[in-house]
């Protein structure tokens, strides 16, 4: 037994899955199997900062006491002293721009929190990004960047294939920058088919993100062109085209809203030949009239168990599951390091805005106060800024007393103001779901959680 | 720079691999000592190209994972 009876009460979070009793020591980043028994200690050691009173509440003797007190010391869950807090994230060697292209749109979604490409702009803005600038930001990035070994460069907006020069443009000077690594990803809304959109797509080795939220009485409900025509028939002609060889990898996206659950929206993406699926609940106010209801949102959460099931299937039978919702964060709690930021905005993620504007995240396009500079600077100044930024939005106050920041990160910055605790609920729900899949393979199975890093695996840097 | 893909090597021993991957993930000095002095890490005489091969393959597989870490760990909605 340690000395002494007391003990430095800290962050851990008690849960159960399938039967099973872990503890996640937020300080650390360690998951624990523990049985019914030390579950129960646990609990009530979060109220006491005494043994013997944790033992007096629960009615135990004193040797069932001590020999409780003694096996949690042994397995690091009681200290009388700081434990060594866990390492950081490793730092990125691949920056992620996304550009704005266009910041118009031909579709009317009415879930769109992105005011359709307006993003945070008032009534006059620039609607799309000149080929100068894409050209100059490719020729730039290595020069400002000089330690990043990968740009991936993604194509947002707006619906980007309505800006076509500013994409050929990007992929000529990347084609030109022969001792730079760079990598295209683009979000569309697959309505906008024709030879050249596909020449360039393939052209780039693009990974699509397909928004198609269903089949066509849910898809058609709400993403309609402006004059108010259906768009599913051309969002699948898009994906045949996309998987027509050679075929480009494609991401199903699906948006879970009122009336549309994610199971459902699971089984339909399990239906079309897309390589991996994205399904997540509308970002809304919970007044908006698509945000789910209540009982929407705990079957929601059901359905998250249901994913997290199947990843471990998949895992357990030597795949790569489709639904890569939970594969960074478990890999996170393989490598026992914390997250210090929701995402690296700022740091190693950037969105440019049609303008040439760039700010530390896409989304906060036309945010002048999170303004880090422009395409007309050199990198290194906005990175530079960029870096000040991401010091300064560090984590809430309140986030400080949550056991799952470590694996959060502090949330969305631009999203908290729209979605407030529930979206920090559902964060938490992804982040407990992460830490049961881990707690599956721990400890002698782990080798198979990195067949959530396939994707990836293999690829050899040279220089 | 220029970006290969090794994931057509057949990996002789596939576990054997995996679990140096996770060690090297997860253990910074062992990750160093394999870099140092590979052979006496892996109990060789020497190496054989299949054997740098698949040090090369751990290495870049480490990174790769670290990469993925710090991905956005929710993926934002698209528009």
């Amino acid at each position: 037994m340690q000395e002494g009876y007391s003990y430095i009460p800290r962050t851990l979070h008690i849960f159960k899955f399938h039967n099973k009793h872990y503890v996640f020591d937020s300080f650390t980043v360690r998951l624990v199997p523990i049985d019914k028994d030390e579950t129960t200690f646990l609990k009530v050691c979060q109220n006491f900062e005494n043994i013997m009173d944790v033992g007096g509440f629960l009615g135990w003797k004193a040797f069932q006491t001590f020999n409780m007190a003694e096996n949690l010391f042994q397995k690091e869950l009681l200290s009388t002293s700081h434990p060594q807090l866990a390492e950081t994230n490793p730092s990125s060697e691949a920056v992620e721009i996304m550009i704005n292209a266009s910041q118009i749109c031909n579709l009317n979604c009415s879930y769109c929190f992105v005011d359709k490409g307006r993003f945070h702009y008032g009534k006059k803005y620039v609607k799309k990004l000149s080929p100068y600038y894409a050209e100059r930001l490719i020729k730039d990035l290595p020069k400002g960047i000089p330690w990043a070994r990968e740009f991936s460069i993604h194509f947002y907006g707006g619906e980007p294939l309505l800006n076509l020069p500013a994409i050929r443009a990007a992929l000529d000077a990347a084609e030109e920058m022969k001792n730079s690594h760079f990598t295209f990803s683009i979000t569309t809304n697959g309505t906008i088919l024709n030879k050249e959109v596909i020449s360039l797509l393939r052209r780039g080795n693009f990974k699509v993100i397909l928004s198609v939220d269903g089949p066509a009485f849910i898809h058609d409900s709400y993403r309609r062109t402006k004059k108010d025509k259906p768009t599913h028939a051309k969002v699948m002609k898009f994906l045949q085209k996309l998987r027509s060889d050679p075929k480009l990898t494609v991401q199903g996206s699906c948006v879970i809203r009122k009336g549309w659950s994610l199971h459902q929206a699971r089984e339909y993406l399990s239906t079309i030949d897309v390589d991996t699926f994205k399904a997540q609940a509308v970002r809304l106010p919970s007044d908006h009239p698509l945000a789910l209801s209540e009982l929407e949102r705990k079957n929601y959460i059901t359905h998250l168990t249901e994913i997290a099931d199947e990843v471990i299937e998949c895992l357990r039978k030597g795949k790569t599951p489709r639904d890569n919702r939970f594969n960074s964060r478990v890999l996170q709690i393989l490598k026992g390091t914390r997250r210090t930021s929701y995402c690296g905005a700022g740091k190693f993620i950037f969105g440019v805005a049609a303008n040439g504007s760039i700010f530390p995240c896409a989304l906060l396009a036309g945010r002048r106060d999170m303004e880090l500079g422009n395409l007309d600077e050199p990198v290194s100044i906005w990175v530079e800024r960029g870096k000040k930024w991401a010091e300064a939005n560090s984590p809430r106050n309140e986030c400080r007393k949550c056991w799952a920041l470590p694996l959060c990160g502090g949330g969305c910055p631009v999203m908290y103001y729209a979605c407030g605790e529930r979206e920090c609920e559902l964060t938490r729900v992804n982040c407990e779901l992460a830490l049961a899949i881990f707690g599956i393979f721990y400890p002698d199975n782990l080798k198979d959680l990195l067949y959530l890093a396939n994707p990836t695996m293999g690829k050899v840097y040279e220089i | 720079m220029n970006i290969k893909n090794l994931g057509v090597i057949k990996l002789k021993e596939e576990n054997k691999n995996k679990e140096l991957i996770i060690k090297a993930l997860v253990d910074p000095k062992f990750r160093q000592e394999l870099k140092e002095s590979p052979t006496k890490v892996l109990g060789l005489k020497s190496l054989t190209e299949i054997n740098k091969n698949e040090i090369k393959f751990v290495f870049a597989t480490v990174k790769s994972i670290e990469s993925m870490i710090n991905l956005m760990a929710d993926t934002l909605l698209c528009a």
